[in-house]
Parts: C-alpha cells; structure tokens; sequence
C-alpha cells in the first residue's frame, strides 16, 4: 500500500513535468523566431540611428580586439563603423552601440540596454513627455515628442578626446544628467573605451585632425 | 456562496492586496506607472486562472503530498509561457518588467488559491476564483500605479498631467511605494470599519 502511494507520486509527478516540458517546447518553437526577428529588427534600427549617413550596413565583422559593423552609403562608399561598448552603471550593465564615421568623430549612440533608477539615471534613455494627457483626451493632435533623448544626442559630433562628462551646459564635453552622475560617466566611459579599443585596432589612433 | 460572488469576492471583500495582503513584493516593485501595472495585473491574471483551472482538473489525481511540487511546475509553466510571449509580442513591457515576470512563479496569491481554493473546487468555480483575484490584484496594483504615476513622474500612461510641474521623484522609488501602498490600506481599512460600524 505504502509503495503504491509512492509509485502513484513518482507517476503523477513525473507526467506532469513531462506535459509542462511538452508545452513550452511548442511555445517556444513558435516565439522563438519571432523573438529572433525582433532582436535583428532592433540591431538594424540602432545601427541607423547611430550610422544616420548609411543606407547598409555589413553583418559583424570580427576584430582583434572589439567586434564592429560597417556602413555604407548609397553608392557604396564606407559611412562609417559602429560597435558595441558596455561599463558598469548604478544599478547594472549600460550596453551602448557607438557609431563613428571613417575620420573617427562619433555620428551618434543609442543605449541599448541599461537598467538604471526610473526618473533619475533612465533620462538617458527617456524622450520628453511632451504630449499633455488632456490634449490626448481631447484629441487634439499635439507637437511630437523629440525622437531622441538630448542626452545621447550631444555625442554626435564629438571626438574621442571631448568625452568627458562636466555638469555645466556647454557644447564642448557631455552634460551630466541632473542627479545621475555615475550613470553619465558610465555612458561615457563605455562609449570611450570602445572607442579607443576601435581606433587602436584600425591604427587610427595616431595623428587626427 | 454564489458563483457570481465567488468571481467578485476578489474584487474587494477579499481582495489579494489590500485585504488577503498577499504577493506585496511585485505590488510594491511594478507599481510605478500604469502601464507596467497593467502589464503585470494581466499576466498574472492570466498564470491564476489557468493554474487554477488545471489545479481543478487535477485535484482528484494528484496525491496530497506531492501536490505542492505539482502545483509549481503547473504554475511556472504557464508564467514562462507568459514569459516567452511577452518576449516575442511585447519586448518594451517585458523589459520594463523585467525579472518580475519570471517570480510571478513565487507569487503567493498564485500558489494561496491553487492550495486554498482551486485544489478543493470545482473547475467553473475555480477559473471564476483566479479570474476575480486576478482582477482584484489588477485593481490594486493600477490604483497604486495611478497614484506613483502621477506624483513621481506628473504623467498617466506616459503623458503629461500638469505642465510645467516637477515631479516629487521619491513616489516612483521604493519608498513611494510603501508610503502609497501604506495610505491606500489605511483608507481600505477605514471604509471597511466604517460599513461595520454602519451596520451595528
């Protein structure tokens, strides 16, 4: 009597486990290309943001020491490079896709994945909440919000030697975010480690204009 | 009870949040803004209703004792299914999730009624159990939201309420979520002893 209870167990158990593995097996043979699809979808709209010059771009090449992809424009000449940096933020890796053109100047950057404080160190990825509530309720259409965060677009323009994070609003360096300090610096290392690892390795760190 | 009541219990006299107090951790964590409330009110809407119901069906099978470890492979197959759907269909709400998805697992308003109600009931009834918690939880977790939202970052929905105000920043942290979680049980609580006394 007693084994049948723990026959009867090890049965019921084990073919419930087998129906759940069942299951997600087929749940995830369906989403799986669809996530796949998403990510290259995602990859592609990232890279233009950060190459806005190229009309293609080329699959990631490997490097010696950084992986990157290149841009081309419409006739075929090169756009420039863009490859992905990461450092450590407040609360957790910032990984940053760095676009630069052929001369080495920084086109643009787009966070790619950060995991910073809401209201604080996430303005580095947030658009302007421009749309008032009431406006949406009413109906009434309203200016668009910037497409683009301020805070990653002051590095377009900047060249390797300008990426340093300073509090004041100037043009020359990259303004903090107010109250998020450490998640501007890690922005900005991540984009300047890449950087120099890329240079370093296209031999396009010695004399610059 | 009637069927209708057990589906409405949820809602209020019985709610999972203010009431049962049950699953605070992902109450306190998503609740920042009305999207990701939503967001984390339907996909455990969905997990309970679903446990619930195979938790019925197999109620007469399962030996009592291993029941519990039956329960959780039931309940976290279906969250990784909430899981990899999300992650196909909706990669913004799955991201600002995050890990709170896959410990719907642990939520113990999950495993409460799979244990207190739907491994003692009937199938209608439990499906109208999980789909009343469910909602009952949504509830909470939106009127939180709504309330974070709007004082931690002055927007519903991501748009702007008032122009032109700063937000006061501590409502979308940890402690806004305890100060508001804190009031809102306090009036909760109130109304509720105020029909009491009403009665007597």
């Amino acid at each position: 009597m007693k084994s049948d209870g723990i026959m009867k167990m090890g049965v019921v158990l084990g073919a419930i486990c087998l129906a759940a593995a069942v299951v997600l097996f087929e749940v995830a043979g369906h989403t799986s290309g669809e996530v796949k699809k998403r990510q290259t979808q995602e990859r592609l709209a990232s890279l233009r943001v950060v190459l806005p010059s190229a009309a293609t771009f080329s699959d990631l090449s490997a490097g010696s020491s950084i992986d990157y992809y290149i841009g081309y424009l419409e006739n075929g000449d090169p756009a420039g490079y863009a490859f992905i940096g990461s450092a450590r933020g407040y609360s957790g890796p910032i990984e940053v896709m760095v676009g630069i053109d052929p001369g080495g100047t920084l086109s643009g950057i787009d966070i790619l994945r950060q995991s910073e404080t809401p209201g604080l160190g996430d303005q580095a990825v947030v658009t302007g909440k421009d749309r008032s509530l009431w406006g949406v309720l009413a109906g009434t259409p309203s200016a668009e919000a910037p497409a683009r965060p301020w805070f990653q677009e002051q590095f377009a323009g900047k060249k390797l030697k300008q990426l340093r994070v300073v509090k004041a609003a100037e043009t020359e360096n990259i303004q903090a975010l107010t109250g998020a300090t450490i998640t501007s610096k890690a922005v900005v290392k991540a984009v300047r480690d890449s950087l120099e690892a890329f240079l370093r390795q296209q031999g396009m760190d010695g004399p610059e204009p | 009870m009637t069927p209708f009541q057990e589906m409405t219990k949820g809602l209020f006299r019985r709610n999972p949040v203010f009431i049962l107090m049950l699953g605070l951790c992902p109450t306190l964590a998503v609740s920042t803004s009305v999207k990701n409330a939503l967001g984390m009110g339907v996909s455990a809407t969905f997990v309970l209703v679903f446990s619930n119901l195979l938790v019925s069906l197999l109620r007469n099978l399962v030996p009592r004792r291993v029941r519990i470890p039956c329960f959780i492979v039931i309940i976290a197959t279906f969250v990784t299914v909430v899981e990899l759907v999300l992650e196909a269909y909706l990669p913004e709400l799955n991201r600002s999730l995050g890990i709170y998805i896959p410990l719907i697992v642990v939520n113990c308003i999950i495993l409460g009624r799979a244990e207190a109600f739907a491994s003692r009931h009937p199938v209608g009834l439990s499906i109208l159990d999980g789909l009343g918690m469910g909602v009952g939880f949504t509830l909470a977790l939106l009127q939180i939201g709504l309330v974070r939202e709007l004082a931690g970052s002055n927007s519903i929905w991501g748009y702007r309420v008032i122009a032109g105000y700063s937000p006061a920043l501590i409502m979308i942290l940890p402690p806004g979520a305890f100060l508001t979680i804190g009031v809102l049980l306090a009036l909760f609580r109130m109304r509720r002893s105020g029909a009491k006394t009403a009665r007597n």
